[in-house]
């Protein structure tokens, strides 16, 4: 492991629960697509396997909740929908992590970049 | 579903992840097996290949690793033992009190002999005793093992505790003993003394 690539893995497991939050606000996902939109961003994403503990762990928090729904083909689905209590999380962390970016960038000296 | 006809690669992707997944509790190894199998046939309907959808879903112990960090702590219910240890002491506690109202009753009625009030109000924590030199293994606490030996160690001492309290706050009550002395003129001198300590007919 490269030095720095555990605390990179921990920013970014940190701020992919809330990625995972902010792609359900416009409407409640299955976990399939759900995956498969994470995955073409670019770096957030390394084992799509591991979403799906997270969403189990979001749902145990109450930050998410699921539902099932009958597809075209093939079996009913598990859809994924944002709680109140999620749309609340996702918004808080979003006013903190503009101010955390913010401090991290002016230090590192990456505002330019 | 489609779980006889499902690719060889994913099923033994599944395989892997089950016996990775014997670290988590039943109920949440089984709904990860049931959604990471969702989205490997929901690739197949898509038309990708079981190969790539295998290497995307990663390392199996790495799902599992995620799944284990996520249960700690959130699935963890500590209030359940509290509420278990709240259960047993007030169960404990209102035991101890309606056996205390008991040898109370029993000691006051005037319509037992001495014989059956001593019986009465001994025989409960004996009885307890026995119970516990059978199931706790022998006669002394340090044999008791297992589930019982808590309770040999609590019941003994708050019997005990009980039984003597009863005895003394009724040997003490000043009409009592104004009556008892009045009436301890006659009789042997052990039915004197029982007399003092319990409501005895002649």
């Amino acid at each position: 492991m490269v030095p720095g690539g555990t605390g990179l893995s921990q920013l970014r497991r940190g701020a992919l629960e809330y990625c995972v939050l902010s792609m359900l606000t416009a409407r409640a996902q299955y976990g399939f697509e759900l995956v498969k939109a994470l995955s073409e961003l670019d770096g957030l994403v390394t084992t799509e396997g591991t979403i799906y503990p997270l969403l189990a762990r979001l749902r145990k928090e109450k930050l998410v909740r699921t539902f099932w729904q009958e597809s075209e083909a093939g079996p009913p689905r598990r859809y994924y929908e944002l709680t109140k209590q999620g749309t609340k999380a996702l918004d808080e962390f979003s006013d903190q992590w503009t101010r955390f970016r913010d401090t991290v960038d002016s230090v590192l000296g990456t505002e330019k970049r | 579903m489609t779980r006889r006809n499902l690719d060889p690669q994913i099923r033994a992707y599944l395989a892997q992840l089950r016996q990775a997944g014997a670290v988590l509790p039943a109920d949440r190894r089984a709904e990860l097996l049931e959604e990471i199998r969702a989205h490997a046939e929901a690739g197949l309907a898509a038309g990708e290949q079981p190969q790539q959808i295998v290497s995307e879903l990663g390392d199996p112990e790495a799902v599992i690793a995620e799944a284990q960090s996520g249960a700690q702590g959130v699935a963890q219910f500590p209030g359940t033992d509290v509420g278990v240890i709240l259960l047993l002491a007030l169960t404990l506690v209102f035991t101890m009190l309606a056996w205390l109202a008991a040898a109370v009753m029993v000691l006051r009625t005037s319509s037992w002999t001495i014989k059956q009030k001593l019986i009465g109000v001994v025989v409960w924590p004996w009885a307890t005793y026995a119970v516990n030199v059978i199931l706790g293994g022998g006669p002394m606490p340090s044999n008791a093992t297992g589930p019982v030996s808590w309770f040999y160690w609590v019941t003994i001492p708050f019997g005990n505790l009980a039984w003597t309290g009863a005895v003394y706050m009724y040997r003490t009550h000043p009409a009592r003993v104004a009556r008892q002395r009045a009436k301890s003129a006659s009789g042997s001198r052990l039915h004197r003394t029982l007399g003092d300590s319990f409501n005895l007919r002649r």
